[in-house]
């Protein structure tokens, strides 16, 4: 695998209670649908994607720069679907069903 | 972030006897109140906040661990009671198998950061085996205490 095999996105965190378990857990299960290895960078941590214990290491703040990318088949499509769930912060009114994801008040 | 800069001492719960996940919440945050660090007049409140919590997904995160939690403005600081369940409770975690270790964090809400500190330092914990381990093997709260130290020793602040 070469590093031009690897799709690679900047994110920001736009929830005001950062990263937390909710939107971690809609990343892992997206991530979960893909063939590819799905990793996200930050805070000198590289979290596998399709993991909540991995995603929650990143502890990314609101305003926190992120990296997503992926290795394999169906790699841009993995990105970019994790990708629209941070440009939709989260919402479940985006207009991708796969963005049902919750960010209330509750942490 | 260390353990035991927001785990309660005296509301670490080594043998917790409940049959629902319910009755782990609330014997949960009765430690706390025990332990003074949340009053009874919220008590209620909080156990209701962590439930409508779990219904958005339960904290049951895999590794025979949960973390329920909610912020709430009564308190002024990150805290967390444990609890460790030996014969395993039915907390629809997200891989489908029983709880043995709970981690319940209650937290201020103007302070997000510290909420994801504190999941970032108990997962990290509970990603090494022999933590998890040694923490269900774990019979009472001094035991418990000393794990947990040990493992602050052994973590970057």
């Amino acid at each position: 695998m070469t590093e031009s095999d690897v799709t690679r996105r900047t994110v920001t965190v736009g929830l005001p209670n950062g990263l937390h378990m909710v939107p971690c857990s809609g990343i892992a299960k997206l991530a979960a649908k893909s063939a590819s290895t799905v990793r996200i960078v930050g805070n000198n941590v590289t979290a596998d994607a399709k993991s909540v214990l991995d995603l929650l290491q990143l502890k990314a703040e609101c305003g926190a720069e992120l990296i997503v990318e992926a290795e394999g088949e169906d790699a841009a499509a993995a990105v970019e679907s994790i990708v629209r769930l941070f440009e939709t912060n989260f919402d479940p009114d985006g207009d991708r069903p796969e963005s049902a994801n919750t960010d209330t008040a509750l942490p | 972030m260390k353990l035991t800069e927001f785990v309660v001492r005296d509301a670490v719960i080594p043998e917790l006897q409940v049959s629902s996940k319910e009755d782990a919440v609330k014997q949960m945050v009765g430690a706390l109140r025990d332990a003074g660090r949340i009053s009874a007049d919220h008590e209620g409140d909080i156990t209701l906040a962590i439930m409508k919590r779990e219904e958005l997904g339960s904290t049951g995160i895999g590794r025979g661990v949960a973390v329920p939690h909610t912020k709430h403005a009564s308190v002024d600081e990150l805290i967390c009671a444990v609890a460790l369940c030996e014969a395993g409770l039915d907390f629809a975690s997200l891989d489908g198998e029983p709880v043995y270790i709970l981690f319940l964090l209650v937290s201020p809400p103007d302070r997000p950061g510290d909420h994801l500190r504190g999941l970032e330092t108990i997962t990290r914990h509970l990603k090494d085996d022999d933590f998890c381990r040694f923490l269900r093997q774990s019979k009472t709260q001094e035991h418990v205490w000393e794990l947990l130290a040990e493992a602050d020793g052994g973590a970057p602040t």
